[in-house]
């Protein structure tokens, strides 16, 4: 197979490609470094396109918005996509049935200054900043997660709320060494409770109901790291 | 840029209203068939502004191009409603309207000049300058439909039968209009080295 062209990249990532074509598509990265970093570009692109603001002349067009949605935290972009190619994920994948009763490895959470697992920026009056110990956050404040994969392959990001209510924003989160940025920001809300964010790390593929697991009771060979935000 | 990793003293400030980007397929076909511009700009903005990019070469041209994308979509609604590949859809319209912005620059050739970086001009400059002056008089002939021939094979690396069915023809045509567009820049690359030589003294 030649290599693959800018638009079935697109089409993976946006999840328009099935059957036959998705798996040529999928073979064809796992044997090419040179398109599976043109899809790499591709999804840092997107990672720093979601935050960007909508240009008004966009937003002058857009139809009301539909009514909001009881969420603690408001997803702004970058799940689609994630999504997408997450349902497109086959093969091996951690045995629930095999799960500890406890995460295998409850990574520490640092903060800035110290070499962090998992940092949370946040937006303040002086700008965004890395959350400090004993920090607490408000409603309508935009937090990002940035994460340290610790060599998974397959990164997913949680939150649960102060009813314990357990979200999945994404199953196919980047990767990569070092400080990864999450593919998106949240929108803290005025719901009640204390917030607890969650990056889950394996090396097999990971899909919405492993996370939920991983999260609530531990998955054997998933690494779960997890920060809680006090809210004020 | 907030959001990307190292750079995070340059915060964008994110809008705060509820919408968010489509999360499910039945979301999607909800934008697509709703046209929920604002969502389909979340969801769909980085191709276009990426390929508006690549295709530009100019960031301030290529924020302009994918508002005019998007202003476009909004035209065509019609034509978009149900589309089963927004992605596909978008990728023709961007190339479209930036390969028009191409062609309208190079009825301004003095935008030529005015690219180049400022300080003492060198050989390679000049070079690369002659380079583009030529490219340009080579593309200023052609019609829009073998320009996207020649972009989608060339750079987006598609068959000339990928090419086609993107197109609406054959990939033979394909291939005939890349073809031509070969030679006749082969020979006009040929007058124009001559043209240099016998200027030389």
């Amino acid at each position: 197979m030649t290599h693959l062209n800018t638009l079935q990249l697109h089409q993976l990532r946006y999840g328009e490609l099935t059957g036959d074509p998705l798996a040529r598509v999928r073979a064809h990265l796992d044997t090419c470094p040179a398109c599976a970093a043109r899809l790499r570009a591709q999804e840092a692109e997107r990672a720093a396109f979601v935050l960007r603001p909508v240009p008004p002349a966009i937003r002058a067009l857009a139809t009301p918005p539909p009514p909001a949605r009881a969420l603690w935290l408001e997803l702004l972009a970058g799940l689609f996509v994630a999504a997408a190619i997450a349902l497109a994920v086959q093969g091996v994948r951690p045995d629930p049935r095999a799960g500890a009763p406890e995460p295998e490895e409850v990574a520490e959470v640092r903060f800035r200054g110290e070499l962090p697992s998992i940092e949370v920026w946040a937006r303040g009056p002086q700008g965004p900043h890395a959350l400090a110990p004993g920090e607490t956050v408000s409603s309508g404040q935009v937090v990002q997660l940035k994460y340290d994969p610790h060599g998974a392959s397959s990164i997913a990001l949680a939150g649960r709320d102060g009813s314990g209510r357990v979200e999945v924003y994404t199953t196919h989160a980047p990767t990569g060494i070092g400080l990864v940025t999450a593919p998106f920001a949240l929108t803290l809300d005025d719901a009640g409770g204390d917030q607890e964010l969650f990056v889950v790390g394996s090396t097999l593929p990971l899909d919405e109901a492993l996370v939920r697991m991983a999260v609530s009771q531990g998955v054997a060979g998933a690494r779960v790291a997890r920060v809680r935000l006090v809210k004020r | 840029m907030w959001g990307v990793a190292g750079d995070p003293g340059t915060c964008m400030v994110v809008p705060g209203r509820s919408v968010r980007a489509p999360t499910t397929a039945q979301e999607r076909e909800r934008v697509t068939h709703e046209l929920d511009i604002e969502a389909l700009y979340r969801a769909y903005g980085d191709l276009v502004l990426g390929r508006c990019r690549n295709l530009l070469r100019s960031d301030s041209d290529a924020e302009e191009a994918c508002q005019e994308v998007f202003l476009r979509l909004w035209r065509y609604r019609d034509s978009f409603r149900g589309e089963a590949s927004p992605s596909t859809f978008l990728f023709k319209i961007t190339t479209s309207t930036c390969l028009n912005r191409l062609r309208t620059r190079r009825r301004h050739p003095e935008e030529l000049v005015d690219e180049l970086p400022g300080g003492a001009v060198s050989d390679g400059m000049l070079d690369e300058l002659e380079a583009r002056q030529l490219l340009s008089s080579l593309t200023a002939a052609e019609d829009e439909r073998t320009m996207a021939c020649l972009v989608y094979h060339h750079l987006d690396g598609m068959t000339h039968d990928e090419v086609g069915e993107l197109l609406g023809i054959s990939g033979a045509a394909v291939r005939k209009r890349i073809s031509t567009f070969r030679d006749r820049a082969r020979a006009q690359y040929d007058a124009s080295r001559t043209g240099s030589t016998k200027e030389s003294p």
